[in-house]
């Protein structure tokens, strides 16, 4: 089987494959910016919003977090063991980080169920409008991670495209930095 | 740098970065017990300061941004860049209430005032403000809005009293009365 050119050449001293994870993650750097640039300045416009965002649960937020942190860890981890040729720890490593990407999700439909049935939906207030689509979008960004862990790992497992748990590692370790600014934005500042 | 090396390295990034997360989570109920002028500066530090922090121990020790490439770097700052003149450019529109020759028709005090004494359904919506409601949970909401207006505690503390009775009341009235 012929191998993909992404991974066989490169232009820019950077692989082609790796460098188009980056282009990817910079057009998610304007997406991402851009909802937290005008959150920020609303937030900042309207001081009567701190009524809502105090209703935020910070301790679910924290565990979120610890929960992406963690996942990072072992998705770096995969990384070190594709470098050494290892696909079978790779592959088990990779598995860990989308188990902590199915518990981030589990603990967000909680949170989301508990407070949606408690009046503050997506309309409540602009403060929720902000909330749930940035929440949202990032979840989305979880889960799109998870089922391309899942694809890759099958083949890692196998100690074929090694090159790809390097690249999946990147994009997952940009979704954690994301959850990083959105903990403090909607879930500390009250 | 061995592979054992490696991985030791990343470990002991991962626990320098649940220490920040312990931080950016103590301060802010720190500064709960400190005067409003100092916790604003202590929540600054302690959540987005922190937060910065660790964005930057991902994206150089997480993502090797540091041993990356220039043009990586390059691409990354100017669409940063236009984040940044995004908000440069839109968020007076947003924040400030007039500038040269404009003046925004929202005077937000005046329709504070509006909505809470009167419940005055429109004047509630254009300030995004709750509207009085028997739902116990956005009585809560409404309350910590109106916080400082005549009829109104001067406290969030009171608020949550208000609101733990206006539930109690809620979950006794669905109750059946006895020997019904």
């Amino acid at each position: 089987m012929t191998k993909p050119i992404a991974t066989t050449r490169e232009a820019s001293g950077t692989p082609t494959g790796r460098l188009a994870v980056w282009w990817v993650i910079a057009s998610e750097i304007v997406i991402f910016g851009g909802l937290l640039a005008g959150y920020l300045m609303h937030r900042l416009g309207h001081p009567e919003w701190v009524a809502h965002a105090a209703n935020t649960n910070v301790w679910i937020g924290a565990f979120n977090t610890f929960v992406l942190l963690t996942s990072s860890l072992s998705a770096v981890l995969a990384h070190a063991a594709a470098e050494k040729g290892n696909g079978p720890k790779a592959a088990n490593l990779l598995l860990a980080t989308t188990f902590g990407g199915l518990i981030f999700v589990i603990v967000k439909s909680y949170e989301w169920t508990y407070e949606i049935s408690h009046g503050m939906t997506i309309t409540a207030n602009g403060f929720w409008a902000f909330y749930y689509v940035a929440a949202g979008l990032h979840a989305l960004h979880v889960v799109a991670g998870m089922v391309i862990m899942i694809i890759i790992s099958v083949a890692a497992r196998k100690g074929r495209e090694l090159q790809r748990v390097e690249l999946i590692g990147i994009y997952w370790h940009f979704v954690d930095l994301v959850w990083i600014f959105l903990f403090p934005l909607l879930y500390i500042a009250k | 740098m061995s592979d054992d090396h490696h991985e030791k390295h990343y470990i002991k990034i991962y626990k320098v970065l649940l220490v920040l997360l312990a931080v950016s989570i103590v301060g802010p109920e720190v500064a709960k017990f400190t005067p409003p002028t100092l916790s604003k500066y202590i929540i600054l530090v302690t959540a987005f300061g922190i937060a910065f922090v660790k964005a930057y121990m991902v994206a150089k020790n997480f993502m090797h941004l540091n041993i990356e490439k220039p043009i990586v770097h390059y691409f990354l700052a100017t669409c940063l860049s236009f984040v940044v003149l995004f908000f440069a450019a839109t968020s007076p529109d947003v924040m400030k209430q007039d500038g040269s020759n404009w003046v925004k028709d929202y005077d937000f005090p005046t329709l504070q005032a509006s909505c809470c004494q009167q419940n005055n359904a429109a004047d509630c919506k254009l300030a995004g403000l709750q509207i009085e409601d028997q739902d116990a949970y956005k009585t809560k909401i409404r309350c910590v809005q109106c916080l400082g207006i005549e009829g109104y505690p001067e406290t969030a503390k009171e608020c949550k009293a208000q609101f733990k009775a206006a539930k109690t009341a809620a979950l006794n009235m669905t109750k059946a009365p006895s020997g019904y």
